[in-house]
């Protein structure tokens, strides 16, 4: 079976379950975090051969790992509303609890998921301003500098003007930019992740780097993007065991 | 210059110090609690760093930094900021945003980079990494069902538990009493493990160096032996070539240029791997054992770059 794991308000994620469904992906489920954190009953095993979920749907149905194809992984936060605890110190650490256990399942199907797991983000590590403008100078993109103060929050020194969506291998942005798409799909890869927005911003008319997110609009792309991702999640690599 | 960012009087901290000084290495002590009387005026431009840390009028460039040994505690418990109003508030926020951000970019050898130290948040997320680097893992169940954990328990006879995240718990038994309690389970999963009988070993990895312990203790948790009465014996253990060569690198997988790593020498022969701590408190074991680990860490920042494993 085929998923898309996001919040219900994610608007991009559900346009592209509709695309990647029409596309021939089935079964194909979307997911709320908040369906899998107030399970009624949830089973991860792990011993040294193999980790394993089991995690029980409504309508009596259960998500198997070992029966999952392929995700696409939206899911940025763990919700609690469903935990009825007894004080706030409970609440935080049942809050902890269930992240750490959401990304250990996630773990288990990583192989096939994009994007995938990361302790610092479970759709792709969240980055400050700082790292990913030295991740983004490295991948080749103009940089601006980016002051780095303790007297003040750093912002990002360019507004966006227009931003890049890149799906594996593939650039997705305006003709403007387009010679900067090689260095998008460097960015990607050297954030380890399949999915990436790329947004850039015009200074003296010169594009530059302003920020990058593992969430990007994925409607940017429009239906080419979703050509391309239903291929991407079909080719991913083969499950680890 | 080697810059130690936390709290100056925590042990591992002032043990660490206390090296430098003794090996004769320039530190800045970044002491979280001073955050008003020290600066970072520093800027990001392309894949490099400049700018300059002031702390009591004195500046260092920060292109003079060579290493960095962070223990940051969470800023929002700082004594400072019981009774701070929201100025204050924001420029401990903030001090400490550019402080980690900047430990993350930093050039040469960092003890340890949040990045790397992330893993550390899911036991059983760290647990699939550590298996992956070779090392037998304990058969685990984290479920709210309590049917199944008492199945769990049939089969393996003793059984412990423990928190799934990095929220530190005293690993128990799962006894007649914790039983009693089982279906509280519904309202939030609960990590379980088959109990290994077997020696505990804490390997501290030092920029590649490993550093064993050996702990003999008649509890589940040798930690809080000595809360109820129980022994936890630390004596220094010379670790077989294949162990040490497989504990550095399973710290280098992991990114960390220090790590403890708890193995359990199980009786059956097998090497099991609980955890890899990325920010250890070894000054435990070094109490307990003379082990020289603050001397390492100090060599190891005082030569600044990582040695690749």
């Amino acid at each position: 079976m085929w998923l898309v794991l996001c919040d219900p308000a994610d608007d991009a994620a559900l346009w592209a379950g509709a695309g990647l469904r029409e596309r021939g992906l089935a079964p194909l489920d979307v997911i709320a975090p908040r369906t899998l954190v107030s399970s009624a009953r949830s089973v991860h095993r792990l011993d040294s051969g193999r980790a394993c979920f089991e995690i029980a749907l409504p309508n009596e149905r259960v998500l198997r790992s070992d029966d999952i194809d392929g995700v696409l992984n939206r899911l940025v936060h763990v919700p609690l509303e469903d935990l009825a605890l007894a004080s706030q110190a409970d609440l935080s650490y049942a809050a902890r609890e269930l992240s750490a256990l959401v990304l250990s399942w996630l773990e288990c199907v990583a192989p096939v998921m994009v994007n995938r797991p990361d302790p610092r983000g479970t759709a792709g590590a969240w980055r400050t301003a700082a790292e990913w403008t030295v991740l983004a100078a490295t991948a080749g993109l103009p940089v601006g500098p980016l002051p780095l103060t303790s007297r003040r929050t750093s912002e990002p020194a360019t507004p966006p003007t227009t931003s890049a969506v890149v799906v594996g291998e593939h650039v997705f942005c305006d003709e403007p930019v387009r010679h900067l798409a090689p260095a998008c799909g460097t960015l990607a890869r050297l954030a380890g992740t399949d999915l990436l927005g790329v947004d850039l911003g015009a200074d003296d008319r010169h594009p530059r780097f302003a920020g990058a997110t593992p969430l990007p609009d994925l409607r940017r792309g429009g239906s080419p993007l979703i050509d391309r991702l239903y291929r991407h999640l079909l080719h991913l690599p083969a499950r680890r065991t | 210059m080697i810059v130690i960012c936390g709290i100056a009087s925590e042990e591992p901290i002032a043990l660490v110090t206390h090296e430098l000084e003794r090996l004769g290495f320039p530190y800045l002590m970044l002491h979280q609690r001073d955050f008003l009387d020290t600066s970072l005026d520093l800027e990001v431009v392309g894949t490099g760093i400049q700018g300059r840390l002031v702390h009591h009028g004195r500046a260092v460039d920060c292109r003079s930094v060579t290493a960095i040994y962070s223990r940051l505690m969470e800023w929002r418990l700082l004594p400072e900021l019981q009774h701070a109003g929201d100025g204050e508030r924001q420029l401990c926020q903030s001090w400490h945003e550019a402080l980690t951000s900047w430990i993350e970019i930093a050039p040469g050898c960092v003890m340890n980079r949040a990045a790397a130290m992330a893993s550390n948040q899911s036991k059983p997320y760290q647990a699939q990494l550590i298996r992956r680097a070779g090392f037998t893992i304990p058969e685990t169940l984290v479920t709210n069902d309590p049917d199944l954990v008492r199945e769990f328990r049939a089969r393996h006879q003793r059984v412990i538990y423990k928190s799934i995240s990095a929220v530190r718990s005293i690993v128990r038994f799962l006894d007649d009493e914790a039983l009693e309690r089982l279906p509280l389970i519904r309202g939030c999963p609960v990590q379980f493990q088959r109990y290994v009988p077997g020696v505990n070993v804490r390997v501290h990895v030092v920029d590649g160096t490993p550093i064993a312990t050996r702990v003999r203790t008649d509890r589940v948790d040798y930690r809080y032996a000595h809360r109820d009465g129980g022994r936890a014996e630390l004596t220094p253990w010379r670790l077989p070539p294949e162990l040490a060569d497989r504990c550095a690198a399973l710290a280098a997988r992991l990114g960390l240029t220090l790590a403890g790593i708890d193995l359990l020498l199980g009786d059956d022969g097998e090497v099991y791997c609980f955890e890899v701590n990325p920010s250890p408190a070894f000054s435990y074991y070094e109490a307990h054992t003379g082990q020289p680990i603050a001397h390492a860490i100090a060599r190891a920042l005082g030569r600044g770059a990582s040695t690749p494993v």
